[in-house]
């Protein structure tokens, strides 16, 4: 890399300016992260493909981004049934998320829930769906001690 | 100043802090901290990062709060708290720094017991809330400009306080999205005083400052993008509060409703002048997702200040006022009643409130002279005031309540330092004179404006 040699108009200092090895470096890894955006990019037939036979996780992250990535399709009774009654258990709980549940009011959601009974899924649940922001709700420490609990033995 | 008195300062505010910290116990969520443990706990649960209320929050501080819960369980929130107290001694630090290398050791002495006793900084270390951590990255990166602005015949170091500078500016805005557009102004600022030495020279170090912030942020707004099909740089959040504070009513978070409900009888001239007649509110979007949410709060509200100029202009006037509030958001957990225990008895509850209402005073009425009597060799003085008017444009102009202003108190403290110790001394000449005087009174009316409200809230807790 050459040094470039300047000499200030106004004090009269000299400075030399390495020929932007850092601004190379930073510059590798914008285009780094721009590419491995581009090589993650889920289209939207990926993302339904992935929403019907994912790894756990990764379906509830295709349902956040179906539902979030226009146009927008809001869920309809039946597709919300359907996720309620899917084998994934981090499914049934994302549809009672503030996220979810901001579409409609969660009617069916809230008759799901009921037959829940006391298991560590309904806690959760309940935590997700009754937690209504924009109606400035508020968790209590009580309930964030019931949420972190409902997984363990003797629940 | 020498280290060991850094150590005691920074050892005393720590201190301070975590005696805070303990005597305030075990303080229910409130608003956004309930927001941010909900963000919190499904991120753990689910893998990955949502949003919440109308605002797309940047993930860092629900990071920490997710990184907490899986570490510590149901003992997350103190853990995290003290985190917050821990790094605040990096802010005092570096609060003492930027002072001493502005005013020198004396201002350095001063600025460090301001930050150790400041109740409304205090706070934010036991609260759920953000600015903690937003201060400790924010902070050293703004020194570090500073310094870089002093400096200008260390060219092999330069570059490395630009890098450093940029680097903890991203992940800054992975905290707060308040000074995304700051970087702008500063590559702006580093470009115009760069020019002085060549139009390459004031590109090439621009460009470095942007490139580092950029590296930081960019694989964010990039999962931005991909999740919402939209650019959202830091976050998404200033739509909500163009709805908040754009609007046909008002709203302080600073005041408890019983305040807030009687505000037309409470302050009935400021009402009247500055608030009525109100033009009927608009109602906020209902656009699918957050974003798009977002960005249409904000034309919702630029049409409605083009529809109602004159209101909006006047109840800027009132925005501005509640922006420099002597109150503060650790006065308006006793007004809404969310302390309990030792911190309520009267005994430690009344100097308590005394200091926190007279210290932001003391800071706010000795800002302005320490910024225009401060002798400034290195230009960094265009750097504060730009960022001063930033944070100050960003926050009070839109919706002003003393939260606000935390971003820039440090900075605030400082030239509050440099002032009280002699070493900034804007009379020396008839403009410095007449600025700091015109500052003080512009200060009095601010304070003027919002006196029986300050009155009405101090009432109720003393």
């Amino acid at each position: 890399m050459h040094m470039t040699r300047v000499r200030s108009s106004i004090s009269g200092w000299t400075i030399r300016l390495k020929g932007g090895r850092l601004h190379i470096l930073l510059l590798a890894i914008l285009i780094g992260e721009l590419l491995a955006a581009r090589i993650n990019h889920r289209a939207q037939p990926e993302l339904q493909a992935l929403l019907d036979s994912g790894p756990s996780r990764q379906r509830a992250y295709a349902l956040f981004v179906l539902t979030n990535r226009g146009p927008v399709q809001p869920p309809d009774r039946e597709t919300i049934r359907k996720l309620l009654q899917s084998d994934e258990v981090l499914l049934r709980e994302w549809t009672m998320t503030a996220n979810f549940t901001r579409f409609a009011p969660p009617l069916v959601q809230e008759s799901h829930i009921g037959s829940l009974g006391g298991s560590g899924e309904a806690v959760r649940c309940r935590f997700w769906l009754y937690y209504r922001p924009a109606g400035g709700s508020l968790i209590t420490l009580a309930d964030l001690k019931r949420f972190l609990d409902a997984d363990r033995p003797g629940f | 100043m020498a280290g060991r008195w850094v150590l005691a300062l920074v050892a005393l505010g720590v201190g301070v802090r975590a005696a805070g910290l303990l005597l305030a116990g075990d303080l229910e969520p409130y608003g956004d901290e309930s927001h941010y443990l909900y963000l919190a706990l499904a991120w753990n649960r689910f893998g990955f990062y949502s949003d919440c209320a109308q605002y797309l929050w940047p993930p860092g501080y629900p990071f920490l709060l997710a990184a907490g819960l899986k570490a510590f369980g149901s003992h997350a929130i103190f853990a995290i708290k003290l985190v917050q107290v821990l790094i605040s001694g990096v802010n005092g630090s570096v609060i003492m720094r930027l002072a001493g290398r502005l005013f020198g050791p004396r201002a350095a002495f001063l600025a460090g017991l301001l930050w150790a006793l400041h109740l409304p900084l205090i706070g934010f270390t036991h609260y759920l809330w953000p600015e903690t951590l937003y201060l400790t990255l924010f902070l050293p990166a703004f020194y570090w400009l500073v310094k870089w602005w002093q400096e200008p015949d260390r060219p092999s170091a330069a570059n490395r306080w630009l890098v450093g500078a940029g680097l903890l500016i991203g992940l800054s805005l992975l905290v707060k999205e308040a000074g995304v557009l700051w970087c702008a102004v500063v590559a702006v600022l580093i470009f115009c005083r760069d020019l002085g030495w060549s139009l390459r020279v004031g590109w090439s170090r621009a460009l470095l400052f942007l490139l580092s912030a950029g590296a930081v942020l960019t694989p964010w707004t990039l999962r931005n993008f991909e999740v919402y099909g939209r650019l959202a740089p830091a976050g998404a959040t200033l739509g909500q509060n163009v709805y908040w504070g754009v609007n046909g009513f008002y709203l302080n978070f600073d005041y408890p409703p019983s305040v807030l409900a009687r505000l037309p009888q409470i302050n009935p001239w400021v009402h009247r002048r500055l608030l009525q007649p109100a033009p009927p509110n608009w109602e906020r979007s209902a656009a699918l997702n957050v974003v798009d949410q977002s960005a249409d709060n904000v034309r919702r509200g630029l049409a409605f200040a083009r529809r109602h100029p004159g209101f909006v202009l006047r109840s800027r006037l009132k925005k501005l006022a509640d922006w420099a509030t002597p109150l503060s958001f650790f006065v308006r957990h006793y007004a809404w009643q969310r302390y309990h225990g030792a911190l309520t008895d009267p005994v430690i509850r009344r100097p308590l409130l005394v200091i926190a209402i007279a210290l932001p005073m003391l800071i706010l009425a000795s800002a302005w002279p320490g910024l225009t009597g401060l002798r400034d060799p290195g230009g960094a003085r265009s750097l504060l005031i730009w960022t001063l008017a930033y944070f100050l444009a960003a926050t009070a102009l839109i919706n002003g309540m003393s939260r606000y202003r935390t971003c820039i108190e440090p900075v605030l403290i400082v030239l509050a330092a440099g002032f009280l110790s002699g070493a900034a001394r804007p009379w020396g000449h008839r403009p410095g004179l007449l600025g700091c005087i015109g500052g003080w009174v512009v200060l009095a009316g601010l304070w003027g404006i919002n006196l029986p409200e300050v009155l009405a809230v101090l009432k109720l807790i003393w």
